[in-house]
């Protein structure tokens, strides 16, 4: 837990990570169309099968509508003004670190993953994604022994087409809704991982994404494979520049568990929210999905959302194998004018499955929180068991906590319960704890993070640290 | 009437009504929804209410009926699917037997005032309105007073295509006006039972109750009508300090009927508004072919700080039903109350549906919201799709909601098991103990004794059937 002085010393602090870094990029012209579209196949040097998934992805886009069901309130995004590529102007390869532009090397540091300390890091290997195109990738020989690929989506589809061809598109359909259609379409680079049959991998796998290029919206494209018996843990974390323009985020990730496979994702999302007024700040939204496919699969979500200007999304499982199990951990804090729009699909199809989840919401000044959720329990899926929790605190008279849960039960054997609470923060807890000589900041810092805590306890270790310093940035000066 | 209104009602109709003297021919003839709201008869209504019809009418032509588009309809578009262009009868030329028994249609006698409503039409020989200081009366006859001008309009924007249908097309319903500072001892008992297939009635209840009064409501709807549409609109407004005990109970299992009722109710400073409402569906777990909805929208607007609202309902379902509650509850000012329990049995094919929402509106602090929705599943193939929302704009705010949806504790039947009750006892008290909670609400000692005789009885037909269909 977070001390009161660990507050404090984020308190106070302007957002840290605001900063561009000034490297020439190679883009290609705003706006989208088919040439574009094969423009940034020819770039990547795609092949065929990629070049006709973007354009059927694009054709099926161009009929589809934005959506408009979700809680959250957004001038228009105009399509035609986003640079949809850009790259950093290096050598196209990168032998060893010092080849890599030390500008970019720079910006790492400053993110607090210095490439060059990476090795010496714990156990962590990081696929650096740096706009749009992957720069450096360590531990990869550590993890070739053991059959594992981990490596930049581009790089997979040069080195490992097959399974690219297999996987993509086969979770998140190019179709399934209007953002996802358009990631299909233009998404630049993202990770790829595959765990082979029966391997555990010894490490933590993270990516750091950035926004960096005015104007460039992030597509990335992440999949996932855990093969028969694997077992891995996946962590995303994310931090951007301060910049006035809205940035659209429109990822992907897919993650497919065979039999007896374990994925495990934990996202830290620490984007730029806007100021005070509400200008600037990222737009995510961001199609999460999670394919148990074969019997006793695990796939568990856990996400840590502060950043965003609004945070739209909802990582889900389809829980197809038997006896497999879905989990989803949500803290998501809102504070100025954020908005989030946030939960979880759990899709129960085969027999005995299991979910749970857990889902607290924060909401600060003029924040808005939703938790919008689906539980479905098909006919066939005997033995099914739901449990579900959504807590919302409100810290403030102005903002919002919102829940919208869909409980669809078709089998008479399932067994779902769900509960939410919508509380603000007792005035006899904090009565109690100044009795006790503790300061209202500490005690609402405590609060909160006892709060989180059925989550955060979730979070690798190196997050849980991130995240509660996280929670006490994003809450700054709204307490008290 | 216009033009396009004449036109369509040609071509829908099937026969010329161009001419007043035709009109009463036409009326023999069923013809869908649109097309009645054409052939809009106000001649000899006060003016507001010719306009409130006509301006009804308009609406409904821009809105129409409720699509899958439209969340809240989501569930239940299905069972209204073709209503449009479904055709119904609006007026009956068939007189109601004399002796219509009641209680054969499983409506309790309670001994309090009753108003009765046979496919629409008043029936005085079984009625016992009251005109003295408190108002029971029919609709139909009170409309000369234009102060009803109000009391008819809806919340503003929220009016679906079945309100207007309802506004354009209602021929008669209830006016209860309760002075203030009256304790209404009489329970006043509306009943409306609609037999004869292919009818679409839309009555319409307009209750007051002024400042701490007190009132017992309670509506019996029975609807034995293949084919029918019943589209009913009650309005409830409670006064200052007053108390109203709204007791509802619909029951319909007739093939491919539809019973909508939307219960709009508002509630004023330190007033409380405590609904019951139970929706029995059929009985049997198999059944063949199409089958009856059932939807019932409460919406309760507490308007008044310290208001306070309970709202309790049952529903049993079987066979190929399909039961929607939808309840929505406004906290509009700080210091208001709301709590809800809704739980259900399904059995069969059924389908439920239960959508709470909360709304918690800006500046309602000191707000307390309860919700919680309970649900068992008997049967494969029965369905429930629950959705407890709340929204939340204020944050001194205590509110909660809960829902399950499950089978009967193992634990608890291995207990009664071992203790010597056979399974099949232990499993049947166990069910009646699960919905009894909600039926145990009821004050009227009459009514709540009819309504437990009809879950045990339900419960017994039920379980027949799925010993036999296993």
């Amino acid at each position: 837990m977070a001390t009161g002085t660990e507050i404090e010393e984020i308190v106070g602090k302007d957002y840290q990570y605001g900063f561009v870094t000034d490297i020439e990029v190679d883009t290609v012209e705003a706006g989208l169309n088919e040439d574009i579209i094969r423009q940034i196949s020819a770039i990547k040097g795609e092949p065929v099968f990629l070049l006709e998934f973007r354009l059927a992805a694009y054709r099926k886009w161009l009929t589809m509508t934005e959506p408009n069901w979700q809680n959250v309130r957004y001038t228009p995004i105009d399509y035609q003004s986003i640079v949809y590529y850009s790259a950093p102007r290096s050598g196209p390869k990168y032998q060893s670190m010092d080849e890599v532009d030390p500008k970019l090397l720079e910006t790492f540091a400053k993110l607090g993953i210095p490439l060059n300390e990476q090795r010496a890091l714990a156990g962590v290997a990081v696929d650096a994604v740096f706009d749009s195109v992957s720069v450096a990738t360590t531990y990869k020989g550590e993890l070739n022994k053991l059959g594992i690929i981990f490596c930049s989506f581009s790089e997979a589809v040069r080195e490992h087409p097959e399974l690219v061809k297999k996987y993509l598109g086969s979770v998140v359909p190019v179709a399934d809704n209007y953002f996802a259609a358009l990631n299909a379409a233009v998404f630049t680079d993202g990770s790829f991982c595959y765990i082979p049959k029966g391997v555990r991998c010894p490490m933590e796998l993270s990516t750091y994404f950035r926004i960096n290029a005015a104007n460039t919206g992030q597509f990335e494209r992440t999949l996932l494979i855990a093969d028969e018996g694997a077992t891995v843990s996946y962590l995303e974390g994310c931090t951007a520049p301060q910049r006035d323009e809205n940035q659209l985020h429109a990822a992907v990730v897919e993650l497919i568990a065979h039999k007896d496979a374990t994925i495990k994702y934990s996202t830290v999302q620490n984007w730029y929210p806007g100021d005070e007024n509400g200008k600037g700040g990222i737009y995510n939204f961001v199609t999460k999905r999670g394919l148990c496919e074969g019997e006793r699969s695990k796939i568990s979500w856990t996400q840590v959302e502060t950043g965003s200007a609004i945070t739209w999304k909802y990582p889900s499982c389809i829980l197809k194998g038997d006896s497999s199990v879905g989990e989803f951990y949500s803290v998501a804090v809102t504070s100025l004018k954020q908005q989030a729009d946030t939960g979880t699909k759990m899709i129960h199809i085969g027999k005995n499955t299991k979910s749970t989840i857990i889902s607290k919401g924060i909401s600060a000044r003029q924040g808005q929180n939703s938790y919008r959720g689906l539980v479905k329990i098909s006919k066939k899926a005997d033995h099914a068991r739901n449990f579900s929790q959504c807590d919302s605190l409100l810290i403030g008279s102005e903002c919002g906590a919102h829940t919208f849960p869909y409980l669809e039960i078709q089998n008479p054997t399932a067994i779902v319960e769900h509960e939410a609470s919508t509380t603000k923060i007792g005035e006899d807890q904090l009565f109690y704890c100044a009795q006790r000589g503790i300061s209202a900041e500490d005690a609402i810092s405590m609060i909160v993070n006892g709060f989180c805590k059925d989550v955060l306890r979730e979070l690798p270790m190196e997050f849980a640290v991130e995240a509660q310093k996280l929670l006490g940035v994003t809450l700054e000066g709204s307490v008290g | 009437m216009s033009a396009t209104h004449l036109e369509l009602a040609v071509k829908d109709g099937g026969e010329s009504c161009k001419s007043k003297g035709l009109r009463a021919g036409c009326e023999q003839q069923p013809r869908p929804l649109a097309a009645w709201l054409a052939v809009l008869d106000t001649e000899g209504e006060p003016k507001w209410l010719a306009n409130a019809r006509r301006n009804a009418s308009t609406a409904f032509a821009q809105v129409g009926l409720p699509t899958r588009k439209n969340e809240e309809w989501r569930y239940s578009e299905p069972r209204i699917r073709g209503l449009e262009s479904a055709s119904f009868n609006v007026t009956t030329t068939a007189a109601i037997p004399a002796g219509i028994n009641l209680t054969d249609l499983g409506i309790p006698m309670l001994g309090g005032r009753t108003m009765v409503f046979v496919d629409g039409d008043f029936v005085p020989s079984l009625s016992s309105p009251l005109a003295d200081g408190v108002q029971l009366l029919p609709l139909a006859g009170a409309l000369a007073d234009d102060s009803l001008q109000a009391r008819l309009s809806l919340t503003g924007g929220q009016e679906t295509g079945f309100d207007l249908l309802n506004t354009a097309l209602f021929k008669d319903g209830v006016l209860v006006d309760v002075p203030k500072n009256v304790d209404v001892s009489e329970v006043f008992h509306l009943i409306f039972v609609n037999r004869i297939p292919g009818m679409a009635t839309h009555p319409r209840v307009l209750v007051r109750l002024g400042a701490n009064s007190r009132l017992h409501l309670i509506e019996s709807r029975v609807c034995t009508a293949d084919e029918s549409l019943s589209n009913s609109v009650t309005q409830l407004q409670v006064g200052p300090g007053a108390t109203l005990h709204h007791v509802a109970t619909l029951e319909g299992s007739a093939g491919n009927s539809r019973q909508l009722e939307h219960i709009a109710v508002s509630v004023a400073a330190d007033g409380r508004f405590r609904s019951n409402l139970t929706v029995i569906g059929s009985s049997e777990s198999e059944s063949e072919g199409p089958s009856a909805l059932v939807r019932v929208d409460l919406d309760v607007d507490l308007v008044g700080e310290g208001a306070e609202c309970t709202l309790e309902g049952l529903y049993l379902g079987a066979a190929n039903d399909h039961i929607d509650c939808h309840t929505r509850i406004d906290h509009r000012v700080p210091c208001c109350t709301s709590r809800q329990l809704y739980k259900g049995i399904l059995a069969g094919k059924a389908k439920a549906v239960f959508n709470g929402k909360v709304l918690v509106h800006v500046d309602a602090q000191h707000s307390q919201a309860q919700q919680s929705n309970k649900n068992l599943l008997l049967s494969e193939g029965a369905l429930v799709n629950t959705k407890p929302q709340l929204e939340i704009w204020a944050d001194d705010v205590q509110c909660a909601h809960g829902a399950t949806v499950g089978r009967l504790d193992e634990d608890a039947l291995f207990y009664m098991q071992s203790r010597g009750l056979p399974k099949t006892e232990a499993r049947k008290l166990l069910r009646v103990a699960f919905a009894n909670e909600i039926c145990s609400g009821v004050r009227s000692n009459p009514m709540r004794a009819h309504l437990e005789e009809v879950l045990a009885s339900w419960l017994s037909r039920v379980d027949a059937s799925l010993a036999v269909t296993p």
